[in-house]
């Protein structure tokens, strides 16, 4: 392939596996960026009143070491693996949405590139930690231009999960090889549908919580700055921040479960149960979260429950790891590279958990609160146990990836310096019990300084024993030697077709019947070429980059202009030009049905959605997680109801019969649309051009009312300084952008419709739509109910 | 088309029939359901606390039941549902009682 078309093909490209790589990269290019930071903090830490680096550069270098390892290193490298496997281990061609699939890699890695640009804003970047606390993360507090761009960069990155999530949910509900029940699938498939599901629920409550912030930090907002607003921020930040810590752990333990069985030669003793925990973990991992607030001084009841969950917890990780160790009794263990670290991560989940479980209860956790003895307990986990399974799991692909093996010797010594060097940076802090976090120096009295000491050479082994990883994988790339389809003997369906996997994965169509994958008959289901449509059948699309490279150069452009920076406008002009014309490119490309690969669903195992298409499906995923977006701005209005009851209510600041009216209009613009899904049903054009045309005209007659009653509120001299204003302002511009986005969908079905009639998915997407306007008609009368008349 | 497939053609068309009606008579509920809503805070007595609270949850699972298709769906849908109804209570409940009491 010439170099053209290689260029081409990674920045077009839409198949899973070219995706899984992109992934790959990025996060290990990210995993350099936060790594750097932590070695320049921890030589500030090394000494003694050090002064390498001051208080401000220190404060952004462990920020942004946080942001970028939490949500653009260790996550994004389990999705390398997840969008590379996932497909291939349940017997898929490909994800259910392959262009949306690129569209979620191309928004993670501009979101990323946006956290990265505030270095270079005056103030520099974000400084108020990863966790944002509030008032410190206001203007105020933080005026850096930088922070601007990191709640911009993490939007994106929320906008790059959302699609990922749903992606994933459809591909691994309807896209499963005919014959395979959800019972069967890898540990890793379970892990990753137990993250899916709590990314789903768990992200927008982050993203309410950072469109409030963008209202405070750019249109002068004070709901984090009022009083009781940190508060507000702690529940919308640990209800997303507590999973998030699952979120990062679950597909590295799944992982390093499927190794253990492999590399032990034996099943996994008692499946089911730790399929159980997992479930039982992630659910309980929302009720679990106030344990991060317990110095607040919350409601005594309250905190009490919240232990009580915190406890709980615990008991189904220690099922998994109890039954990870006896899986391997009996077995002949072979302690390769990929089982050492899989080893190595159950290890350090073990230090990492019972260093937690202390903290759940209230007494102690005042004690530990705040202190480098939490430092150690999350590194324990977060990085421990989830950072070495996934390189266990890249030494463990890496033949089925590139067709060759690594180095066994040189992966070994890896692991062995690595684990050295992660003990040496983190068991020390667990001494250091008694000094504060988010400190960038301290004086020599208190005897912190050797602990320090051997902590920052610890990193340094632990950063610079990647350096062989890289060597070793790098070279063995090319000149390692050759490997069968399966060297390490394992049971999976990956390791039934060639290395590398052929572009379309399986040759046929995977049936599984009695745990054995088998390919039936050339299905010929790579599409054919189209005179029209070069990237068909080639996976290639430009849409997806486009789409993120537009709002990337239009938020960039924000940011700057905000800091009063030059070229700011001609960024936002070009963004937003590059927006327009992506999505028109892509709904070009739907109007004309140039990109099209499935498989024929007969074919697939669907259950429990065996009825339901898949965009329907993919629509109601998206929604289910949307829901607790607008729960929690709904929330956070309640909540600064609740907090201030002297502030007026909706009833006093809004009009409610324009409310009311807006609210009717909304909901029989549903009405209509609801008609339109069952005229496309019914295969009848008049219906549905009808239904699609008032829903349309109803839609934008909602926007015009609600319009003219928050004219008629800020006329009668309310503003955003009041938070209860705020808020509500907030949810209804919200829902209108929603709406928005909504009727441009609309326009462009009821184009598709008059001009070329029922082709194609276009009933189901109507049908989709309809759903879609179904949850906003329902959230509409949720805001008519709580924010005008509460 | 065989006689078999006719038929699961004509009762599919009178599925799609009578959800259409439902949603109708379902427009004009829920709009009654609006009004009254409007006429009990205006008069004042639901302007807040638990029936207000009630009434508001009802109008919108009511609207989103019938308008998302979710009645008529299968138990997989309707059970993630639920779950996202469990999820989004378990957030206001906790920013109702996780509030600030102590200093």
């Amino acid at each position: 392939m010439s170099s053209t078309l290689q260029i081409k093909r990674w920045l077009f490209t839409t198949n899973h596996k070219d995706v899984g790589i992109l992934y790959l990269v990025t996060s290990l290019y990210f995993f350099i960026i936060g790594g750097t930071l932590a070695l320049l903090f921890r030589i500030q830490l090394s000494v003694p009143e050090n002064d390498f680096l001051d208080a401000a550069k220190f404060n952004q270098a462990i920020t942004n070491h946080g942001l970028i390892m939490v949500f653009w290193f260790i996550s994004p490298l389990a999705f390398a693996f997840a969008n590379y496997f996932v497909p291939i281990q349940i017997g898929a061609k490909d994800m259910a949405f392959p262009r949306l699939n690129a569209l979620s890699y191309w928004l993670l890695l501009f979101g990323g590139l946006l956290v990265i640009a505030g270095f270079f804003m005056p103030g520099g970047a974000a400084d108020f930690g990863w966790t944002a606390y509030a008032p410190l993360n206001t203007e105020t507090y933080t005026p850096n231009f930088g922070a601007n761009l990191t709640a911009f960069g993490l939007l994106m990155l929320i906008a790059s999960v959302t699609v990922g999530t749903v992606n994933f949910l459809v591909t691994i509900f309807q896209l499963r090889a005919k014959g395979y029940k959800m019972l069967g699938l890898p540990m890793f498939v379970w892990g990753i549908f137990f993250t899916v599901l709590m990314m789903l629920w768990a992200f927008p409550s982050l993203q309410a919580g950072l469109i409030l912030l963008a209202a405070d930090r750019i249109l002068g907002a004070t709901i984090f700055e009022a009083p009781k607003g940190a508060i507000l921020w702690d529940h919308l930040f640990w209800f997303f921040g507590h999973p998030e810590v699952y979120i990062v752990l679950f597909p590295g333990l799944a992982l390093a479960l499927d190794m253990i069985s492999v590399f032990s030669r034996r099943p996994l003793l008692g499946r089911k149960v730790i399929i159980a925990a997992f479930g039982a973990a992630a659910a309980l991992s929302f009720g679990v979260y106030a344990h991060h607030m317990f110095m607040t001084g919350i409601n005594l009841q309250y905190l009490k429950f919240h232990m009580f969950t915190t406890e709980l917890i615990s008991v189904p990780f220690g099922v998994i790891t109890i039954l990870a160790i006896l899986s391997m009794i009996g077995g002949a263990i072979k302690l390769t590279t990929p089982m050492l670290f899989a080893l190595g991560s159950i290890a350090v989940f073990i230090i990492g958990g019972f260093s937690g479980v202390f903290n759940s209860n209230p007494v102690l956790d005042i004690a530990n609160r705040g202190s480098y003895w939490v430092v150690a307990h999350f590194h324990y986990v977060m990085v421990g146990a989830a950072l070495f399974a996934l390189f266990g799991g890249l030494y463990y692909w890496f033949p089925k990836m590139t067709g060759r093996m690594y180095n066994e010797t040189l992966g070994k010594i890896h692991f062995i310096v690595s684990f050295i060097g992660f003990n040496l940076l983190y068991f020390p802090m667990f001494f250091l019990i008694d000094m504060p976090r988010r400190i960038y120096t301290y004086p020599e009295w208190t005897g912190w300084g050797p602990l320090n000491f051997i902590a920052t050479v610890g990193g340094f082994i632990f950063g610079l024993s990647h350096l062989i990883m890289f060597a070793n994988l790098l070279y063995s790339m090319k000149h390692g030697p050759r490997v069968d389809k399966n060297p390490w003997g394992a049971w999976s369906y990956e390791w039934v077709i060639e290395s590398p996997p052929p572009e379309y994965n399986f040759e046929g169509i995977p049936v599984v019947q009695g745990n054995r994958l088998m390919v039936l008959m050339a299905d010929g289901a790579k599409p054919a070429a189209h005179a029209h449509n070069s990237h068909e059948g080639e996976h290639l699309s430009p849409w997806p980059l486009l789409i993120s490279l537009g709002p990337f150069l239009f938020l960039l452009g924000l940011g700057m202009w905000i800091a009063q920076a030059k070229f700011a406008l001609p960024l936002m002009v070009a963004g937003a030009i590059i927006s327009a014309y992506a999505v028109y490119g892509w709904f070009r490309d739907d109007f004309y049905e140039r990109f099209k690969l499935e498989e024929p669903p007969e074919y697939k195992e669907r259950w429990p959605f065996e009825s339901i298409h898949r965009v329907k499906l993919g629509m109601y995923f998206f929604l289910f997680g949307d829901a607790v977006f607008f729960a929690g701005l709904i929330g956070a209005y309640i909540f600064v109801r609740l907090e201030a009851p002297t502030t007026l209510p909706g009833l006093v600041t809004h009009n409610i019969l324009l409310g009311l009216i807006g609210a009717l209009l909304m909901l029989w613009s549903a009405v209509f649309m609801y008609a339109a899904a069952r005229g496309a049903k019914l295969g009848d054009r008049t219906l549905t051009l009808a239904g699609l045309a008032l829903s349309i005209v109803l839609g934008i007659a909602y926007l015009v009312v609600t319009g003219l009653d928050w004219l008629g509120t800020f006329s009668a001299g309310f503003t955003l300084a009041d938070p209860a204003i705020a808020t509500s302002a907030v949810t209804a511009l919200s829902h209108a952008l929603h709406l928005a986005a909504g009727l441009l969908v609309a326009v462009y079905l009821l184009l598709k419709v008059w001009v070329r009639g029922f082709t194609g998915h276009v009933p189901d997407t109507i049908d989709s739509l309809a759903v879609y306007w179904g949850f906003l008609a329902a959230v509409t009368a949720a805001i008519f109910g709580v924010t005008y008349i509460f | 088309m065989a006689g078999g497939e006719e038929r699961i053609d004509v009762v599919a068309r009178l599925r799609e029939r009578r959800k259409l009606l439902w949603a109708v008579a379902s427009g004009f509920i829920a709009s009654g359901l609006l009004v009254a809503l409007a006429i009990g805070a205006v008069t004042g007595s639901l302007t807040g606390g638990l029936p207000l609270a009630i009434a508001v949850a009802a109008v919108t699972l009511y609207i989103a039941a019938i308008f998302m298709d979710i009645v008529w769906e299968g138990w997989g849908v309707q059970l993630f549902t639920v779950i996202t109804v469990i999820i989004v209570s378990l957030l206001f409940l906790n920013m109702i009682f996780g509030r600030q009491v102590m200093p």
